[in-house]
């Protein structure tokens, strides 16, 4: 970490190849794709279903790794703080995913037998171990109350996830994703599972999330209007990352 | 942390654990049961084995041994030695009325010592009682009425005279007002009380002559002289004055207790002065002198005899140290008085315990509960496999779940320990029950097979097979700890497999699983 600095992008990807097998046959889906997430911004990937989205999210996320370099094929590199997670041993990568990112997932992805208070504090139990938790159990508790307050779900604290509509899951998805407060937030089609307004209000959510510009948003979507919120916008297709904009916005993406 | 949140979550809100739970109880409350009868079983046998014979034997069947009151002194000397009493053992018939004929082990007590080395006061069954006795479904037991309505021969006013008669083993001669000798017989010898399998009944029709309540039998002994030979059989009509229920079925139902003396005499054990130069009085003739002179009589005293020595130790103390007081109490006896008449006997004396006198049986035992244990340990391995089962598919099914889990961070080995706590609690609760199940059966083991055997007309426990009226209803908590342990164990080794399958899944797929 020492030799981080402002300039070093907070997320990176680097070439990444990621090829899946199918019974014989290898079916590349990024084929050496680069992006830098800088710290404090709102990137946003957009690409066709299928075109490798969620893959190359569950890679900047630590939940899978690029592959394996074979010959004078190089598997590329994610890189946080500047740092390889491939370098990383388990229990790091373990502590990367708890800590410094968050995952909010198109459907949800809640666990149905807690209440929306024990979804979102889970992530600081996981975090934390239970002498951890034990201790920060206050602290932990309000900062809970209040994400859960800036979603604007308050009096939905003790209701299952199954009581609750579509857009306030996928709001109680965000502030569980932000419990520990990571740096980066990894976002799957967020919205991509509901109507515009809710959609809008996760949005919303995501945005009032950004906290001063010290958090990096990375959104992957299929949606162009949805990608417009971000600062900037890049495209996958056919496993490489085509840049699409400085600054974001509808009319300049779809000018290129 | 989480995995203590989720456990408690999954529990609550979920029928495959409960199912998996029970699967579990069901597993250990069978093994517990089944340990516990048998295991009481051979408990009750063990001690039953001792009740009405002390800790240890001393004997020279047939012939017997004599001076056996210097024996029992110096018995009774050794500090680790708390009693020991005479008794004559043999073979013989019981005269019933209606010219019945009982074949019975026919014990002759001196009562007072008999009782201080056995349970002989606790079996005698007429006796003060004041509540109904267990299975007395009619509330007819006649010892809850006034003795006076059964007894009418002298000296009987109350049910504890009834129990003095049968402590002393002595009655009294309606003609001749004397004390005689007095006879207790098994409870079911004369088949008078109508025994049901599993119990006693209370005897609520009594013929006229119901033997206990001053009934007589004809007891016929077949003697046999210090040689072995038989001689004339030797009858004698005596008194009943007590039935025995010990519980053991052997005793109750093929046993009789009487008198020493009765026995000895009809056995021609008393000793006395014997004539053996026969003709009385005699005229000799001096062949030198040819003088006239008498004769007395040749005659010998003979000491005398019984078959058996019963030996009580020390509370406590181990069996070796009891064997080995009455090993060294028995060689000094021999050693002073072998050279007596008749003191030859005592080589022939032997030196057993109830644990060796019921070894086959108690050997039998203890590998019947071994294998018994064994297979149900075995059918336990159910348990295992179905929380095996359960939790293989309550994985695939919290599939997501545990991808999530990952995503937010969860190690493997959480995911793992997750899923092997959540077994441990199913284990814990499905162990607590299984043990309450079990406690409650075991406690009222005696009632459910009485109401099987009048509802169903199911009798399992059959007291003429098994040695005792009464099925074992303890439950040992040495054993209660080891079961539940065990089914604590064998839910999380049932876990296992589907834990580390959990932990091994690739987050990604368990995400995307559908
Ligand atoms: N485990 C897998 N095995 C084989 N192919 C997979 C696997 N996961 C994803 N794919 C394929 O990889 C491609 C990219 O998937 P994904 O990253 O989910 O795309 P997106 O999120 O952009 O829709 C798809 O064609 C998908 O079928
Ligand atoms: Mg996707």
């Amino acid at each position: 970490m020492s030799e981080h600095n402002d300039q070093t992008p907070i997320l990176e990807a680097r070439d990444v190849r990621k090829t899946y097998r199918l019974g014989r046959v290898d079916v590349p889906v990024l084929k050496g794709a680069s992006i830098t997430a800088a710290r404090g911004e709102w990137l946003a990937i957009l690409g066709a279903s299928g075109s490798g989205k969620s893959t190359m999210l569950h890679l900047l996320g630590g939940l899978d790794r690029p592959d394996a370099s074979r010959g004078g094929k190089k598997g590329g590199e994610i890189l946080y703080k500047g740092q390889p997670l491939r370098k990383m041993g388990a229990r790091r990568l373990d502590r990367y995913r708890a800590a410094d990112v968050g995952f909010v997932f198109q459907f949800y992805h809640l666990l149905p037998e807690l209440t929306v208070m024990e979804n979102v504090l889970i992530g600081a139990m996981v975090l934390h171990g239970r002498l951890g938790y034990r201790k920060r159990r206050d602290e932990i508790r309000a900062r809970a109350e209040s994400l859960l307050k800036q979603v604007g779900l308050s009096e939905r604290l003790r209701h299952r996830p199954v009581e609750l509509s579509g857009g306030e899951r996928q709001r109680v998805a965000v502030a569980r994703a932000l419990v520990n407060d990571p740096g980066v937030l990894l976002a799957d089609e967020p919205t991509g599972n509901l109507d515009r307004a809710s959609g809008g209000e996760v949005l919303e959510s995501i945005a009032s999330m950004r906290d001063e510009g010290r958090r990096t948003i990375v959104m992957v979507t299929h949606d162009a209007t949805v990608a417009a919120r971000a600062d900037r916008v890049i495209e996958l297709r056919d496993g490489l990352v085509v840049q699409k904009s400085a600054s974001g916005g509808v009319g300049r993406a779809a000018a290129v | 942390m989480y995995q203590g949140l989720l456990t408690r979550k999954y529990l609550t809100r979920k029928i495959m654990p409960l199912l998996s739970a029970v699967a579990v109880a069901l597993c250990t409350a069978m093994v517990l049961v089944t340990w516990s009868v048998m295991g009481g079983f051979l408990n009750t046998l063990l001690t039953s084995g001792r009740a009405m014979m002390g800790d240890v034997k001393i004997e020279v069947s047939g012939v017997g041994f004599p001076y056996y009151d210097d024996l029992i002194e110096r018995l009774e000397a050794h500090p680790d030695l708390v009693a020991a009493a005479p008794a004559v053992e043999w073979f013989g018939q019981i005269g019933l009325p209606h010219g019945r004929v009982a074949q019975a082990a026919v014990w002759g007590v001196d009562p007072e010592r008999y009782a201080r080395v056995t349970h002989y006061t606790d079996a005698l069954h007429w006796r003060p009682i004041d509540t109904p006795t267990r299975r007395d479904t009619e509330g007819a037991d006649p010892r809850l009425g006034p003795a006076s309505e059964y007894f009418t021969g002298p000296g009987v006013r109350s049910w504890d005279s009834v129990l003095q008669r049968g402590l002393s083993l002595t009655a009294i001669d309606e003609r001749t007002n004397e004390p005689v000798p007095g006879i207790a017989l098994g409870i079911r010898l004369s088949g008078q009380s109508r025994p049901r399998p599993g119990w006693y009944e209370p005897t609520s029709r009594f013929a006229e002559d119901f033997l206990p309540f001053g009934g007589r039998v004809t007891l016929v002994v077949l003697p046999s002289d210090t040689q072995g030979r038989m001689i004339e059989p030797r009858a004698r009509i005596v008194q009943v004055v007590n039935e025995i229920q010990s519980g053991i079925a052997q005793v109750d139902g093929q046993t009789a207790i009487t008198r020493i003396d009765l026995m000895q005499d009809l056995l021609g054990m008393r000793g006395g002065e014997r004539v053996i130069e026969p003709g009385g009085f005699r005229v000799d003739i001096d062949p030198v002198t040819g003088d006239e002179r008498f004769v007395a009589p040749v005659t010998v005293s003979e000491p005398s005899r019984v078959t058996t020595v019963f030996v009580r130790g020390r509370d406590g103390l181990s069996m070796d140290a009891i064997v080995e007081a009455t090993r060294g109490a028995t060689e000094a006896f021999i050693h002073a008085n072998s050279d007596r008449p008749q003191g030859g006997l005592l080589r022939y004396l032997t030196l057993a315990t109830w644990e060796e006198i019921n070894a086959q049986f108690v050997a039998a035992v203890k590998k019947e509960i071994g294998l018994v244990l064994f297979l149900f340990s075995f059918i336990s391995l159910t348990a295992v496999f179905l929380v095996w089962a359960i939790f293989w598919s309550m994985v695939n099914e919290k599939t997501k779940d545990i991808g999530i889990l990952r995503a937010i961070g969860a190690s493997r080995r959480g995911v793992a320990w997750l899923w092997l706590r959540y077994a441990l609690s199913i284990g814990v609760v499905g162990s607590a029950l299984g043990l309450a199940i079990s406690y409650l059966i075991v406690r009222n083991i005696n009632e459910i097979h009485d109401w099987m055997d009048t509802a169903l007309g199911l009798s399992i426990w059959d007291p003429s097979i098994y040695l005792f009226a009464k099925i074992p209803d303890e439950v040992d908590p040495l054993h209660a700890a080891v079961v539940g342990l065990g089914g604590v164990l064998a839910a999380i080794f049932g876990a296992m497999v589907p834990a580390i399958r959990a932990a091994r899944m690739d987050p990604v797929r368990a995400l995307r699983f559908e």
